[in-house]
């Protein structure tokens, strides 16, 4: 054997050992690093040549070399974990969004829509055995500008929370947008790396972390081809494809145009979203938040046409029928009608009471006949009275939350349990680490000991040729 | 199975997230003595709250509308008994001037008095409540009788309109009585024709005796009117309790529905205070040494 390959061996063992404590070092250092997967050296024995001189022996071992950085990934739970991601994501949104409009219909408590619904009705009651007490028609008056305004109020606030959506709708896709072109110019760099033999790992890690980020925001299906590009589809839609982005933009909705919809920015076809943040976001907008401004708005048009068609049925002080309480059709722009300012414009009676031949002053039936609408049938085809309606509809609400919040924890647990077998893959542990530093530690010194070991045995061999 | 640092970090943060959360939950819960804080808290719990609720306003305002009838009631009644006194006195007079042997003279100054016994009936005739004419139908605001000083005719300008109270959902009751009945007109007559007659220059005992059954039949009819004020206001007392006992009993049914058990709700929250700060303790105990802090 000649001292010189000994020593060759020594020094590839320094080195691959050397190279080994960095790995090491990288590993403790990103210990907490978002998206980080802890890479192993693999070591391999250099690839043995036959040496004349030991011939007999056979073929002689070259020492080692670290052949591999290996990433320790999990690739296939970051799928299920991106998957599921699409559904927590949605379900947080729609959740947030049932707190919300349970909190602006704030239900049970005094002084929301029921109290003061209840309170209109015993106004008219009140009236009805005093029709000619301003107070009490003031009352009336009051009662029912209360009513109207708070359906104005829940109505404007639900409005606004879906208008506000368009603020959440455009901050999202920037921030898609903004993923796949950085996705598009990762795929460059780890083809390039990949191309020359070399192991993109960090590379890897930041994309796993984009994937990972751009799973919240939509329900993307992520490919990753031969070359190691990523390639993402939306609905069969390229949003990466090599080194190539497509964007999502955004437009304004035809029928509503204070609100917005998504579309793909080179065609400007309208995508369908079912998973992630925006999909979250335009369910709450078109059906949970719609589906409670439907139900107000219902509520409101049943109130306008029934105290109106009562109301104008009736006789005002002055003998004056045919008069609107109500004006408006919706939650929105229910209001009282300007015909009956004049307080002595309230229709109490059931008959003209300056025509004393057919009614007086004292006739207050009118005003029983409006109160009486509170128990009247009318919607749900004759099957629930208007204060029956708004209670299921918020008991719905409380249910639909329930749900909402059901689905959301459920998705949360599976999220974080499939993460957390990510992690049990690709996570640093630091005893780990320490255990790994001390084995090349050692086994660097051991190589470093060949070193002296063989120095001294060269000595000894050249001090032989001296005389 | 690989146990990392960030595994451990991670399941202790969410442990104490979640703990964290129901313990505020149970927080609000007592320091608000309610259990359902949103419709979520409890769907159809809500749902029943509200239509309890509901139903406590309903209550209290047909309470507020049977005090206003007993009011009605009340005034009428009171009315009435002051025109039944006055065909009363009106009686003893008439018995005593029946007498033959009563002079001219003496009959003027007992007509004086009945005239003056008519003007207090027609004047409690003309009673108003919260200024209205109780007794004029729907013309309340139209004084309902009016004596002749000449014939002392008394003439009803008001009209049969019947004032009607809802004092339970669906029960109408007629709070008032038009004037043009004969509770009126019979008494109003009955005193018209005593004076009149005992005006008369030679007025016979048995005129007087005419007069005094018209009377007594003016007291009869008057009567019928009043037992039936006096059935009206025994409904509206049966009612008014009823509806009391109806509060009271939804009131209950309200509570527990919406209030928290507080004995229940003070022991949960205290648990999960002590179960958090134990688990508190526990993941301070985390920040563990590694294996490098034993190495020298």
């Amino acid at each position: 054997m000649t001292g010189f390959l000994g020593l060759d061996i020594a020094l590839r063992s320094l080195m691959a050992h050397q190279q080994a404590m960095e790995i090491v070092s990288h590993n403790i250092a990103n210990v907490n690093t978002p998206g980080y997967s802890r890479q192993r050296p693999v070591f391999t024995s250099e690839a043995a040549y036959y040496s004349a001189m030991s011939a007999e022996a056979g073929l002689m071992g070259m020492g080692v070399r670290l052949s591999q950085i290996r990433r320790m990934s999990a690739d296939f739970i970051s799928t299920q974990v991106r998957l599921e991601k699409h559904s927590y994501s949605k379900w947080a949104i729609i959740r947030d969004t049932l707190q919300q409009i349970q909190a602006i219909i704030s239900e049970p408590s005094e002084g929301s829509l029921s109290g003061v619904m209840d309170e209109f009705w015993a106004a008219w009651r009140d009236l009805s055995v005093d029709p000619q007490s301003t107070a009490l028609r003031a009352n009336v008056y009051e009662r029912g500008a209360s009513l109207a305004s708070t359906l104005n109020t829940y109505s404007e606030q639900l409005v606004s929370a879906r208008r506000s959506f368009n603020l959440l709708i455009n901050e999202t896709v920037r921030d898609v947008n903004d993923i796949v072109q950085e996705l598009a110019a990762l795929n460059v760099q780890i083809v390039a790396v990949l191309a020359v033999g070399d192991q993109p790992n960090d590379l890897r890690d930041r994309r796993d972390l984009l994937l990972d980020t751009l799973a919240e925001l939509v329900d993307v299906t992520v490919s990753e081809e031969e070359n190691g590009a990523t390639t993402v589809l939306l609905r069969g839609h390229h949003l990466v494809m090599g080194a190539v982005a497509g964007e999502l933009a955004t437009v304004s909705v035809a029928e509503d145009p204070t609100l917005l919809n998504i579309v793909f920015q080179d065609t400007s076809e309208l995508v369908r979203i079912d998973g992630g943040k925006l999909a979250g976001i335009i369910e709450a907008r078109d059906s949970v938040i719609t589906d409670v401004l439907d139900d107000l708005d219902t509520i409101a048009a049943t109130l306008v046409s029934q105290v109106n068609d009562v109301h104008a049925a009736g006789y005002g002080l002055d003998g004056v029928t045919g008069r609107d309480f109500f004006e408006g059709s919706s939650a929105a722009d229910i209001a009282l009608s300007s015909a009956v300012a004049d307080l002595s414009h309230i229709a109490t009676a059931s008959a003209d009471p300056t025509d004393p031949t057919v009614g007086g002053p004292g006739d207050g039936s009118n005003a029983t006949a409006i109160a009486q609408i509170a128990d009247a049938l009318l919607l749900n085809d004759g099957r629930a009275s208007i204060g029956e309606y708004y209670r299921a509809m918020v008991a719905t609400l409380g249910l639909d939350a329930g749900h909402a919040n059901q689905m959301a924890a459920s998705s949360r647990v599976l999220v974080d349990h499939l993460e957390d077998r990510r992690e049990q893959v690709s996570g640093v542990s630091l005893d780990e680490e320490t255990v790994d530093l001390i084995r090349y530690q050692r086994a660097y010194q051991a190589a470093a000991r060949l070193v002296s070991v063989i120095n001294e045995m060269l000595d000894d061999l050249i001090a032989l040729g001296r005389g | 199975m690989r146990i990392t640092n960030n595994l451990v970090l991670r399941r202790v943060l969410r442990d104490l997230e979640m703990s964290r959360r129901r313990l505020n939950d149970l927080q609000v819960q007592v320091s608000s003595g309610k259990r359902i804080l949103k419709p979520e808290d409890d769907p159809f719990g809500t749902g029943k709250a509200l239509g309890i609720r509901t139903a406590l306003r309903v209550n209290e305002s047909y309470l507020r509308i049977l005090e206003a009838s007993r009011n009605w009631l009340t005034v009428t009644e009171a009315a009435l008994q002051t025109i039944g006194s006055a065909l009363q006195k009106a009686y003893v007079l008439a018995l005593g001037a029946s007498n033959d042997s009563l002079g001219e003279d003496e009959r003027v100054l007992v007509a004086i008095e009945v005239e003056e016994l008519l003007r207090q009936a027609v004047s409690a005739a003309n009673t108003r409540h919260h200024n209205r004419f109780i007794f004029s139908g729907y013309q309340t605001h139209t004084e309902p009788f009016e004596l002749d000083d000449l014939t002392f005719d008394v003439t009803y300008n008001g009209d049969g309109g019947k004032i009607e109270h809802e004092i339970e959902p669906g029960h109408m009751l007629v709070v008032n009585l038009p004037g043009n009945l004969e509770a009126f007109s019979e008494p109003f007559n009955a005193l018209r024709d005593l004076l009149t007659d005992l005006r008369t220059p030679g007025a016979t005992g048995d005129t007087i005796k005419d007069n005094i059954t018209k009377i007594e039949e003016a007291e009869n009819a008057l009567l019928e009117q009043i037992a039936t004020i006096g059935a009206r206001a025994q409904a509206v007392e049966r009612i008014d309790e009823r509806l009391r006992q109806f509060d009271i009993a939804l009131q209950e049914q309200l509570s527990k529905v919406e209030d928290l058990d507080m004995a229940e709700g003070v022991m949960r929250m205290m648990n999960q205070e002590l179960a958090y700060q134990t688990l508190l303790q526990v993941a301070a105990t985390l920040s563990q040494p590694t294996l490098i802090e034993f190495l020298r």
